[in-house]
């Protein structure tokens, strides 16, 4: 499995939006490291989330790989998780943050 | 990045102090490390699984981006344990700051990896506008 943490502000995904990005985010892990995502879905209350100090829009994406990566395919998957997460949300380049970590 | 993921017992933060914190996290992650105030996001919870309070009232989780000295992160986490006890009330001794280095090159953010620390001028002007 493949933990993803999936951070997103209240109200901003409509439920049929979170299930294409579930479904998607788990996609993108089978091909890219061959096995499933174990998404972790969490919710930024609202009023409680703040980028630059001012109320959030922002969407996070992290996960941990189970192989370490070298920097090009590294950005290339980091990349794909965005585009991901733009399409499913409708947000921004600069509203998406994403991150892929190697095991630890 | 970076991000402050800050869980605390329910009622513990009043939802007025919620933004009084956010912009005072921003501030000083901005004058202590010199980043973008646009990247400095900060979430608050209550009673978050993911983020194990252990019996005090609040934990505040910071992923930030390698290559801050110690030094540096000493300093966030005081001033913020101190904006947290001057904001919402909490005692010093029942707030827990942790932070975690996560390289620049790991995380992409308005469609480019991250710049390293002190690198920002570039990525800035190629994000003109987008990012304050």
């Amino acid at each position: 499995m493949i933990p993803v943490m999936c951070i997103v502000q209240e109200g901003q995904v409509s439920k049929a939006a979170e299930r294409a990005l579930r479904s998607e985010i788990g996609g993108f892990t089978r091909r890219a490291f061959n096995a499933p995502a174990d998404i972790d879905w969490i919710v930024v209350p609202t009023g409680s989330g703040f980028t630059a100090a001012r109320p959030s829009t922002t969407v996070i994406a992290s996960l941990h790989a189970n192989r370490d990566l070298a920097d090009k395919e590294r950005v290339s998957l980091l990349r794909q998780l965005a585009d991901i997460c733009m399409r499913q949300t409708g947000r921004s380049a600069h509203e998406v943050v994403t991150s892929i970590r190697n095991p630890s | 990045m970076p991000l402050y993921m800050c869980n605390a017992v329910s009622g513990t933060i009043p939802e007025t102090a919620k933004p009084k914190i956010a912009a005072d996290i921003t501030d000083i992650h901005c004058e202590i490390t010199g980043a973008p105030r646009g990247f400095v996001h900060a979430f608050f919870f209550e009673d978050a699984p993911q983020l194990p309070i252990n019996g005090k009232s609040v934990f505040l989780f910071a992923s930030l981006r390698g290559g801050r000295t110690v030094e540096q992160k000493q300093a966030l986490v005081d001033r913020i344990k101190a904006s947290l006890h001057r904001r919402a009330g909490v005692p010093l001794s029942e707030i827990v700051v942790d932070t975690t280095d996560v390289p620049a090159s790991w995380v992409m953010e308005g469609g480019d990896v991250l710049p390293e620390p002190g690198e920002e001028d570039r990525w800035l002007e190629a994000h003109q506008g987008a990012i304050s």
